[in-house]
């Protein structure tokens, strides 16, 4: 196993994680019985990328402003939009179109960055859990860190003890180890061993009494959860090393990768989620030079992500497999960009995006739904993936109930009536 | 009003034959938490802290004391600051960026938490003021002055007078009279740009008002011929037209803070008068769904006569203190403390009470066989988030978890607020209300902290502030010892110990004295009580 540092150098292996953590805490409850469980990571653009620049070509429509050095390319069954100055594009697709679904045209329902975040990742603009929680939540194993955000938004809600942020300059790490103490104006050493276990087996029995004690409603909620909560707490002290080895610099996309798959391939999670904002933190949200800095946010992100390939392909599960029979990922912007260019070159919001999945449960080398002559998306029939006028007009919706799907959660009891994409799916 | 106990009789009346009675809605689900664990709610939600001792005393001896002194810590000063902690949630300007960032207004890296929070947290004041001065809730629209505290007065034209902290300013650069929609603060959150031209500002506005949230509403460009232009197509076509007809209107009133550079501290802190009528770019004139108004100077007015201000006062507040969101099975209820707000000259004070005098927000449990709705509605425990946490662990322990200026539980940068259950005003914009493992891992460390503090400041260094009864001398069994035991365990939980507990806790005490001393003792006896579930919840 390897993890990719700031500097580029993937530094770590498998085995050096196994002595890091004393190789025992991989058994027991972390590691699943039988089939796996199916995984998922979320790689989230953040700003609205534009899907004209790679998966939606739209060529020769009035309605569409394409890059005029854009030209359309086909590889192992996908069609996307090809460029000069977008070469790891082409090398991605080249390479990985067989494991790789491309899902065009589905609206997000709205054209402000926060709201549309939501609606991407929980299908509704109330209180809810986004797909992770409710897959983590869901999950048959059970795992120290459910749903690990290691940046990026999260939703949660009646999933929210499942969702553990790592913190964006090392304060999970910090916490476990004590480390935090010695921090401000008063800084103390941690308690020793001996003392902090008293403690903890004093605090565990005061929280389990409670928890047996409580009535039904919020009090039994909140009184088992801090139970379970002091527990997955103390297991994880032992992987206070290793995430404190893999503190994410919030521009390192590769670092941030690399610290979800240390997680996704100990067991410790079922969802791990990254952002990523481009190079130099510039965003996707392209108002003004839209198709030169998209280029740049796009040829970056597919090299990134064809490393990430290696890397599933390279690191064993569990369940002895490589994660790329296990994990799902998922590429995703909150919407995408206006068809028209506008007077400074850039291209404002617009509710039609893309999202683009590989890995395990894809069917690879697949387009589902296109942008019409105006940008806007046109309605697919969900079994076989094609256009159809009579067909079902996606949303964010779909795509979840897709997740859910693939990560063998009902999507009806979450998204009543929400059609899931079974033409995504192998 | 509702009645605070509903009748539970009405079943017992039913006679055969006859038509029943809605028994299920009738009938009280709830049942009311104990008195001193009920103003131990009350203490942390309205002013932060715990009760003390003496309060929690009388409240023991008197179940009928509380009210009066939940009146009396609403006049206390740090019921303000809890005010602006409440109202951040909701209004999100507590943020870790702000567009113009530290170094382009002048400051250092080291000033950044302060920067950060100063321009966050001056509408929250504004509003906070309003509460604590028991002023009509119409004057955080209406209102001439702002917040301001030293770091403000040195970048912002205002005037500032003289004293510590936050103090009672003007802007000094002819801005309208609209409270918190005139404070700089509230739009550099809130920001805009070229193609947005000022709509998110006025969405905020009805999000944060009016409690209509226009981005709640689910748009499609489908429908709308994709051939006409933007700026026309919210004008002519009807997916479009509905959400701006009335949107672009306020928009078009808020151009007076509309900046051509964004980097530019003056172009950014100045009001632009001279720049009030580019609204005209809009294509409307400014309005107030349907009536028009003269530009930003009437808006405020505008939005303290529309009905739905008072209402969303009150949802805003009751949410607060139930600590979840507002639900349709609400309804009544906002209605009844609307009622309470308009009949009381809009004053927060009175509507408080009443939210904290009702059955909803003192519900400690539910009766054998409530419904699952009313189970999954009904907050009967609540976590204590970030801000609790930190307010009631300093007054408790003097402790302060500040690094380098930056308060580590109300930041998420260095700091711990979202993993400690926190809202950041991003992307958690709603308090956590289950317990996590990152929020269990800060509350611990918390403790240690704060525990150790205390330990020395009271029993080395001798304040005793906290540790009132004891010194390092006594052991379990003296009488000094047993009663400081038992008076941590009631003012950290609000409950009294049972023999039981206070052995345990002894024992506790005498196996970390036997091995490192009393002062290792009492520092974990003190950490195990700010873990205890009792303390953590509410």
């Amino acid at each position: 196993m390897a993890r990719r540092s700031a500097s580029g150098v993937w530094v770590a292996s498998r085995r050096e994680l196994l002595a890091l953590t004393g190789g025992a805490l991989l058994a027991g409850r972390a590691r699943a019985e039988g089939p796996a469980e199916r995984q998922f990571l979320f790689l989230f653009c953040d700003g609205g990328w534009d899907p004209l620049c790679v998966f939606s070509p739209v060529f020769g429509a009035d309605g569409v402003d394409m890059d005029p050095l854009a030209t359309l390319a086909q590889a192992g069954g996908i069609s996307f939009v090809d460029h000069p100055q977008r070469p790891a594009v082409r090398a991605f697709f080249e390479r990985h179109a067989d494991r790789t679904a491309v899902l065009n045209g589905f609206e997000v329902q709205s054209v402000a960055h926060e709201r549309c975040q939501q609606l991407l990742f929980t299908g509704t603009a109330g209180a809810a859990d986004d797909w992770g929680a409710i897959l983590a939540g869901s999950s048959a194993v059970e795992r120290l860190l459910p749903q690990v955000v290691v940046s990026g938004p999260a939703w949660s809600d009646q999933f929210g003890d499942k969702v553990v942020r790592v913190g964006t300059s090392g304060q999970l790490p910090s916490l476990l180890d004590g480390s935090a103490l010695a921090r401000g104006a008063h800084p103390i050493t941690p308690r020793p061993a001996d003392a902090a276990a008293r403690m903890e087996a004093y605090v565990q029995a005061r929280a389990a009494a409670a928890a047996t004690r409580a009535r039904p409603g919020w009090e039994r909620v909140i009184h088992a959860g801090y139970r379970d909560a002091l527990a997955r707490g103390a297991s994880l002290a032992a992987y206070g090393d290793l995430l404190s080895a893999a503190s994410p610099d919030p521009f390192d996309l590769l670092g941030q990768l690399a610290l979800a798959l240390d997680c996704l391939e100990l067991g410790l999670t079922r969802c791990a989620s990254v952002r990523y904002l481009g190079v130099w933190g510039l965003g996707w949200d392209t108002h003004a030079d839209n198709d030169e800095v998209q280029t740049m946010h796009f040829e970056e992100l597919f090299g990134h992500l064809d490393e990430l390939v290696g890397e599933l392909d390279t690191r064993i599960g569990t369940d002895g497999l490589p994660l790329s029979q296990s994990v799902t990922v998922v590429v995703c912007s909150e919407m995408g960009r206006d068809p028209k260019l506008n007077e400074w070159d850039g291209r404002h919001h617009w509710t039609y995006t893309s999202a683009m999945l590989f890995g395990a449960g894809v069917a690879g080398g697949r387009v589902v739904g296109a942008l019409d002559g105006a940008g806007r998306g046109q309605a697919v029939d969900p079994a076989r993936g094609d256009v159809d006028a009579a067909g079902v007009a996606l949303t964010s919706a779909n795509l979840g109930a897709t997740l859910l799907q693939l990560g063998g959660v009902d999507p009806e009891a979450w998204l009543p009536g929400v059609v899931p994409i079974d033409a995504l799916q192998s | 009003m509702r009645p605070v106990v509903l009748v539970a009789v009405l079943a017992a009346c039913t006679t055969e034959g006859a038509e029943a009675p809605p028994a299920a809605a009738a009938r009280e689900l709830r049942v009311p938490l104990d008195p001193p664990r009920l103003a131990r709610r009350m203490s942390l939600d309205l002013r932060g802290v715990l009760p003390s001792v003496a309060e929690l005393d009388a409240v023991e001896a008197d179940p009928t004391a509380l009210p009066a002194l939940r009146d009396a810590w609403l006049e206390e000063r740090a019921a303000e600051a809890r005010m602006v902690q409440l109202l951040g949630e909701r209004w999100r300007t507590l943020v870790d960026d702000v567009t113009l960032q530290v170094g382009e207004v002048g400051l250092t890296d080291a000033d950044e938490y302060t920067y950060e929070r100063s321009v966050g947290e001056e509408p929250l004041r504004v509003m906070a003021r309003v509460v604590a001065e028991d002023r009509p809730w119409s004057d955080v629209v209406t209102g001439d002055t702002t917040m301001a505290n030293e770091t403000l007065a040195a970048l912002w034209p205002i005037d500032r007078p003289a004293g510590d902290g936050w103090v009672e300013s003007r802007y000094a650069d002819g801005r309208p009279a609209v409270g918190v929609l005139a404070t700089n603060g509230l739009w550099w959150r809130y920001t805009t740009n070229e193609s947005n031209a000022n709509r998110g500002r006025a969405a905020a506005i009805s999000r944060l008002l009016l409690c209509e949230d226009y981005l709640e509403r689910p748009i499609t460009v489908r429908a709308a011929d994709a051939t006409v232009p933007f700026e026309d197509a919210i004008r002519t076509q009807p997916a479009c037209v509905s959400c701006h007809s009335s949107l672009d209107p306020i928009a078009a009133s808020l151009f007076g803070f509309w900046w051509f550079e964004e980097h530019q501290l003056d172009e950014m802190s100045w009001y632009h008068a001279e720049r009030e009528p580019l609204g005209e770019t809009l294509g409307v004139a400014p309005a107030w769904f349907g009536t028009p108004i003269p530009g930003l100077a009437g808006l405020g007015d505008a939005i303290a006569a529309d009905p739905r201000f008072s209402r969303c006062a009150a949802e805003t507040f009751a949410a607060g203190l139930w600590r979840r969101p507002v639900e349709r099975a609400d309804h009544q209820a906002i209605s009844d403390f609307t009622e309470v707000l308009e009949a009381q000259d809009l004053r927060i004070k009175p509507l408080l009470a009443a939210i904290t005098d009702d059955a909803e927000y003192q519900a400690g449990g539910l009766v054998d066989g409530a419904d699952d709705e009313t189970a999954a509605r009904v907050a009967t425990a609540r976590l204590l988030g970030a801000d609790q946490l930190a307010s009631a662990v300093a007054d408790l322990t003097g402790f302060v978890w500040e690094d380098g200026g930056t308060s580590l539980m109300h930041e998420d940068e260095v700091g711990f607020r979202l993993l400690a259950a926190g809202v950041d005003g991003r992307s958690v914009v709603n308090p956590p209300r289950r317990p996590g493992v990152t929020w269990a891992l800060v509350v611990q460390r918390l403790a240690e902290a704060g525990a150790a503090y205390a330990v020395q400041r009271d029993l080395v260094d001798g304040q005793a502030i906290l540790f009132t009864e004891v010194t390092l001398a006594e052991v379990p069994g003296d009488a000094r010892f047993d009663a400081e035991l038992d008076r941590l365990w009631w003012r950290t939980l609000a409950t009294r110990p049972t023999e039981a507990e206070h052995a345990e806790l002894a024992a506790l005490w005498t196996a970390v004295a036997a091995a490192e001393g009393p002062e290792a003792a009492w520092t974990d006896v003190l950490t195990v009580l700010l873990r205890d579930p009792a303390f953590v919840s509410g």
